[in-house]
């Protein structure tokens, strides 16, 4: 039986003296695909960061891979949020893609052909064969957080984590982004941190939200503490109070993947 | 011109300037990619303080001005890696101070006799035969540097978070770039002089970047119109009895706005089409 993939035990973080998220532990299983809700500046960034290792815990411990984050940064596909590219940067899709396949070890060292292969298989995968050649910053909000994906999926992760990933999606696109991730098989565990609710209409296994503490639940379901967190306590005769309750309608517990 | 090349200070000239165009190709890329035009400025100009520092200490003048402005890049990398939100006043400060500790050691010089202009605005015309060895060397030690973090330095320059995901060492990358502009920048105001610098850093690899598919074609495009425009400008100084160093620069300048001017042009002239189909 394999260890848990993320274990975060009693982790606190502090930007300069302000804390950003205070006393957190999750676990996450082999398989799971966990969302991670929370409003903006609740702390899933800065969470994400310490999975990858960028930021270093102010208390407590993270293990990824039963290892330091550091360590297993190399086993992780991360897809960080669309940020603005102008679009003149010199760099094809392809070189861009490849970055995912770049080593500690490789310094110095031209992608050979067998890189150059998984890079274009890896963007086919996400719908943008053909663009191979473009540069990146040619491309649609939507199509870059394609590349993105492609460039985290390139490195066969066995964990996947992806930041605001629905903040870009083509609302045109004939691509389906959930569909991907649910096909991506069940060797790959998935984290998507989001504030937006409806990534749990995905097929989320279960469910966190972040704002400074953190709460989890099993199962795809949103629990009246959650949305307390995400959205604050309100009293009965308020209008969002019965916004809420609906809002735990919306998300009826689904029947547990196998 | 021809028959100015068998005058040896010509020679010298034109080695000169094809040596520099090496770095210019190399690193002014870099820095264009990675938007530290503002920081090149203000290494520029600080290395007048190492000059300064030279002239004062009656040490070398190139290999004090070096370290000097690489102990002054040095400083300006902790400062954006540190107090990212305050970088460009402290750069911009850096910059005023740089230049305020040469004239003052100037000053201060007994029997001061360097002729401050030409490290303002070059002195491509006194290039000695060790200054080209040297600055062969450097071109090699960039060249070198460049070949093996290409993939690194492309990587951090768009997308610094993800790269430090995949193992690349975004800090020292974070210090190292700013010290090859200081090395590149001392060996182009031989050229051009340290006010006009920046021009022949980012003129280049700007025109260079709107058709260049790699950062790769960027810097070959690069050197190239930078050996064109040092070439072109000695040519006309040469004929014209102007300033060298302006005179390159008054070229690539001259390209520069004639391209935008011509594409501009172009676009409003296709768009005018487009609109009438």
């Amino acid at each position: 039986m394999q260890g848990p993939i993320i274990d975060i035990e009693r982790v606190s973080f502090a930007y300069d003296g302000q804390p950003v998220l205070e006393d957190i532990s999750l676990r996450v299983d082999p398989g799971d695909f966990l969302a991670v809700l929370g409003p903006n500046g609740g702390g899933k960034t800065t969470l994400l960061r310490l999975v990858l290792g960028l930021l270093a815990p102010s208390a407590g411990s993270i293990r990824v891979f039963g290892r330091e984050p550091r360590l297993a940064a190399g086993r992780i596909g991360y897809v960080p949020q669309v940020v603005d590219v102008r679009p003149d940067f010199p760099m094809t899709v392809l070189d861009a893609t490849l970055m995912g396949l770049m080593t500690p070890g490789g310094r110095g060292r031209r992608p050979g052909p067998a890189e150059r292969d998984a890079a274009r298989e890896a963007l086919e995968r996400v719908g943008l064969a053909g663009r191979e050649n473009a540069r990146i910053g040619e491309l649609s909000g939507g199509q870059k957080q394609r590349a993105y994906i492609a460039r985290a999926l390139v490195s066969g992760p066995e964990l996947l984590l992806l930041d605001e990933p629905t903040s870009s999606i083509d609302p045109q696109g004939k691509f389906c982004f959930f569909d991907l991730l649910s096909e991506l098989g069940r060797g790959v565990t998935i984290v998507v941190v989001s504030h937006d609710v409806s990534v749990v209409s995905a097929r989320v296994s279960c469910v966190a939200c972040v704002n400074r503490r953190l709460t989890y639940s099993r199962g795809p379901e949103l629990t009246p503490e959650m949305l307390t967190l995400l959205f604050g306590v309100h009293r009965h005769s308020c209008a969002m109070d019965a916004y809420m309750r609906s809002l735990a309608g919306t998300f009826p517990p689904l029947p547990r993947m196998p | 011109m021809l028959d100015a090349l068998h005058l040896q200070f010509m020679q010298h000239a034109v080695l000169a300037g094809l040596l520099a165009s090496v770095a210019c190709g190399l690193i002014g890329s870099l820095v264009v990619v990675n938007r530290l035009v503002f920081l090149s400025g203000g290494i520029a100009h600080a290395a007048y303080g190492g000059v300064g520092l030279a002239v004062f200490t009656g040490l070398p003048v190139m290999p004090t001005t070096i370290a000097f402005t690489l102990a002054a890049s040095g400083l300006m990398s902790a400062v954006t890696l540190k107090a990212r939100a305050r970088a460009d006043t402290v750069i911009g400060v850096l910059w005023a101070a740089g230049m305020a500790l040469g004239v003052i050691l100037l000053d201060l010089s007994p029997g001061y006799a360097v002729d401050l202009m030409s490290f303002l605005f070059g002195s491509i015309l006194t290039v000695s035969a060790t200054d080209l060895w040297f600055m062969a060397g450097l071109d090699a030690a960039l060249v070198v540097l460049v070949a093996v973090y290409y993939r690194d330095f492309l990587a951090v320059s768009f997308d610094p978070e993800f790269a430090r995901t995949r193992g690349v060492a975004v800090t020292l990358l974070h210090y190292l770039l700013p010290a090859m502009v200081a090395v590149s920048v001392v060996m182009i105001i031989r050229l051009v002089g340290l006010i006009l610098v920046i021009a022949l850093l980012t003129i280049p690899p700007f025109l260079a970047e709107r058709r260049a598919r790699s950062l790769k074609a960027v810097m070959l495009a690069s050197m190239l119109q930078s050996a064109v425009y040092c070439l072109a400008g000695l040519w006309l100084s040469f004929e014209f009895d102007l300033t060298s160093g302006a005179t390159i620069i008054a070229v690539a300048a001259g390209v520069f706005f004639l391209t935008l001017g011509a594409e501009r042009l172009f676009t409003r002239g296709a768009s005018r089409t487009g609109g009438g189909a």
